[in-house]
């Protein structure tokens, strides 16, 4: 006989098992998906791998002769932006699920023990990454010249906090979101908060160490509003910790640190435990039979379709029905959102970057580099087109009497150059403009586009490719797809080496001619490798 | 078993169900109709306490769905027609984790599983190789339908079950609904293929606009109503009386519009 506390722990221990699955293999898999247990081991022993990796790109922006509180702060500074990006993305698939109540919801399973378990699998798999993360750095930190031993377990319990504070946060921010705008509009303003978190984070890992190269942040410290930063609160514990001598500032960082994530996390999973219940019965209850219609609802679509501006652009049926596909998948499926914006934010954030940091660098270096960063905006956005948590819609196209998945990425790709490439263009336009003062020296963004645009054409070249059929990237595809796009990067190098040498000896009025008529003759080939691809099987 | 009174839910200003009372026995199969959004799955999600009802009481085996929610959860097993399964497991992994849901120690849920995979014609090879997202509807149908089943619960509620079961799974589940009826459980059948519910169900159900509209023994309401199959009856009573003219002028513009091809 099962008694009742058997019972609890063997349901327990079910929901870690469960969300810890889901929290490694997301909630979705591709329809001939296999189940091998190594192949999941060895891809989380290599994820593991890749972030250690990343602490270890980290620390090249690190000076060996930082200070204490300055070596702590910024290894915080870097794992906090690290982590809200992981938190955003957990919390959104494990706590915030709207998939999730016909499973779970009719099932014996009290709120609270939701909660607490998925609390529980999100707080060890993010932690676990970020001690991944900061491994490189926690024994830097006790064998450079101020080093200590002291501070790897102070860091382990810091990086701890910073875990604990981190998705403390993104919890809070997410009730808020949810009580603010309810659940109809839940999914626009995550992926808002995921962009932000990501723009954070890119702006973040390239402005500091600029900033730390130019001003100094030996300098910060002693500013008052220093200690109002979270990172400089748990640098404060690491230095209180490791150092053993107490100073009112670091008393007060570290007081911060503690009581500001348990006050955090008691208003996170204690005190809105029970509201929790109301937000899992919200998530899953059906929409009210009328939906309002923001701006990105339907009407707004159908109209820029039919829009006078647009409407020539899009006289092939398919095409247009591609863009409208595009268009909604853009604006509405929260994993596409994900997955295109934070990626292409990047981009946008480079030119900023510039503003902020101050352009130093020579003007010509900069247009070198401007085809390969072009390119790849090109082939992020046609690869991540590949891939929707609506896949299963994709069959439509498979039974449709089409030849090829040409015109449907076509339309889908013009819907991608509209919210994705032309505002990044836009900012680079605005960048040049404000950075140099001579419009003519727009010119260089010519070959930046042809070269994008061409580049976009690339994924739908591969075998198989169909807009929006598959769940997730399988580790060899992430894998191949990086070594693809380092040819198009080399070759956005040669491209803006040739167009900086031109534009410096006077030929880019013969350049020009010579690019376009280049740009045709390869889009007339690439275009008939995509067409010449076959569709029907999956 | 179930007693709902005066069960209503309102999301915004749209009633799904308004006033629903209804008393079901042990042992007994009742089909549960109504026309797409009469509130079939909304009064089913309510009974299961996914949902919570804006007024009215539900009683389930005993269990006040107000003060008891998880008695109820614990007493009632629900196949929901969306079929939704977390698609990132393999089958065993997901059966198992439904009956560690229940409480069920490891060993016997796999007892348990071993023997509804034998009924329903699964192998072991593919519940532990193959990802849910890789079954067939089918074969997902029959893992939700374990899953309901698993912890051997005294009410059942199915929203269309058969959904994408072939025609031996389909006959081997209704004998197998109807010889648990007959152990004493009850169940509530929700499906819009007629046919199978007049020849499953003790008694019928329908609900129209979140009202019940008839409740009665299939023979007894067709008897009623001159002879006429649950079909007509249903047509009647859910408006569409009109269909078969509708459908007929609609295909004739197929032929009017000639080969589009």
């Amino acid at each position: 006989m099962v008694t009742d506390a058997e019972r609890a722990a063997i349901q327990r221990q079910g929901l870690l098992d469960l969300f810890d699955k889901l929290f490694h293999r997301g909630r979705l898999a591709q329809r001939n998906a296999q189940f091998k247990p190594a192949l999941e081991r060895r891809r989380r022993f290599w994820s593991t791998v890749a972030v250690v990796f990343f602490g270890l790109v980290m620390l090249a922006f690190a000076g060996g002769d930082m200070p204490p509180l300055v070596f702590a702060t910024f290894l915080h500074a870097y794992t906090l932006l690290v982590l809200g990006l992981g938190a955003v993305h957990a919390c959104g698939n494990l706590l915030f699920s709207e998939h999730e109540s016909d499973i779970l919801l009719h099932r014996p399973v009290t709120s609270r023990v939701l909660l607490q378990t998925k609390v529980q699998v999100i707080l060890r798999n993010l932690y676990l990454n970020a001690v991944a993360f900061n491994v490189v750095a926690m024994l830097l930190g006790v064998f450079r010249e101020a080093g200590s031993w002291r501070f790897l377990p102070a860091h382990l319990v810091s990086v701890g906090l910073n875990v604990l504070f981190a998705t403390s946060v993104v919890v809070l921010a997410y009730h808020a979101c949810l009580r603010l705008f309810g659940r109809e509009r839940l999914n626009s303003y995550v992926t808002i908060l995921q962009v932000f978190v990501a723009l954070m984070l890119i702006l973040g890992s390239q402005l500091v160490p600029r900033l730390l190269q130019h001003e100094g942040l030996g300098q910060w410290t002693s500013h008052r509003w220093f200690t109002l930063l979270p990172p400089a609160w748990f640098g404060s514990l690491d230095t209180l910790l490791v150092t053993l001598q107490p100073t009112s500032e670091l008393w007060l960082g570290a007081g911060l640190a503690v009581g500001v994530t348990l006050l955090a996390a008691w208003l996170a999973f204690v005190r809105l435990a029970d509201g929790y219940e109301e937000v899992v019965v919200a998530l899953g209850e059906q929409p009210a039979a009328r939906v309002k219609v923001g701006p990105f609802g339907r009407r707004w679509i159908e109209r820029l379709a039919d829009s006078r501006l647009l409407r020539p652009w899009l006289r092939d049926p398919v095409q247009r029905a591609g863009f409208l596909v595009g268009l909604a998948q853009f604006t509405r499926v929260r994993g596409v959102k994900v997955r295109i914006y934070p990626r292409i934010v990047q981009f946008a954030a480079y030119p900023l970057m510039f503003l902020l940091g101050g352009f130093h660098g020579d003007l010509m270096m900069l247009f070198i580099f401007l085809p390969g960063i072009f390119g790849l905006i090109g082939y992020t956005v046609s690869e991540a087109m590949l891939y929707s948590e609506e896949f299963a819609g994709a069959d439509l196209f498979r039974f449709a009497p089409l030849s090829s998945p040409g015109p449907l990425f076509y339309g889908a790709r013009k819907a991608a150059l509209l919210l994705t490439f032309l505002p990044i263009l836009v900012i680079w336009v605005l960048a040049i403009l404000l950075l140099t003062g001579q419009p003519a020296l727009l010119w260089q963004l010519v070959p930046a586009v042809f070269f994008s645009l061409l580049c976009g054409l690339i994924p739908p070249m591969t075998k198989g490719y169909l807009i929006f059929s598959q769940t997730e990237p399988t580790g060899a595809a992430i894998g191949k797809g990086c070594l693809i796009q380092i040819l198009p990067m080399l070759a956005g190098l040669a491209l803006g080496g040739v167009s900086a040498a031109c534009w410096h000896y006077g030929w880019y009025v013969y350049f020009l001619p010579i690019l376009l008529a280049g740009y045709l003759v390869v889009r007339h080939l690439f275009r008939k490798a995509i067409e010449d691809q076959e569709l029907g099987q999956e | 078993m179930i007693t709902l009174r005066e069960l209503t839910k309102v999301f915004g200003t749209q009633t799904a169900v308004g006033g629903l009372s209804l008393e079901i026995p042990a042992g007994q199969i009742v089909g549960f109709l109504g026309p797409n959004g009469a509130g079939k799955s909304t009064t089913l999600k309510m009974i299961t306490g996914m949902l919570k009802p804006t007024s009215g009481t539900a009683i389930i085996a005993g269990h006040d769905l107000a003060t008891d929610p998880m008695g109820v959860k614990r007493s009632v097993g629900f196949v929901p027609e969306s079929g939704a399964l977390y698609e990132s497991l393999s089958g065993l992994e997901y059966l198992r984790m439904v009956a560690s849901l229940y409480g069920i120690a490891a060993e016997q849920a796999d007892a348990r599983i071993a023997e509804f995979i034998q009924f329903f014609d699964l192998t072991w090879d593919v519940l532990t190789e193959k990802l849910l997202a890789a079954y067939s509807k089918g074969m997902r149908r029959k893992i939700v339908i374990i899953s309901a089943l698993l912890h051997n619960p005294p009410v059942l509620l199915f929203d269309e079950p058969l959904d994408g079961l072939d025609v031996n799974a389909a006959m081997g589940f209704k004998t197998l609904i109807q010889t648990l009826a007959k152990q004493g459980r009850t169940i509530v059948y929700s499906s819009h293929i007629l046919d199978v519910v007049e020849k499953v169900c003790d008694r019928v159900v329908i609900i129209n606009q979140g009202k019940l509209v008839l409740d009665g023994a299939p023979a007894a309401v067709s008897a009623a109503n001159g002879g006429r199959s649950l079909e007509e009856i249903f047509t009647a009573l859910t408006g569409g009386d009109q269909l078969r003219e509708k459908a007929e002028n609609f295909a004739r513009t197929f032929t009017d519009h000639g080969d589009r091809r």
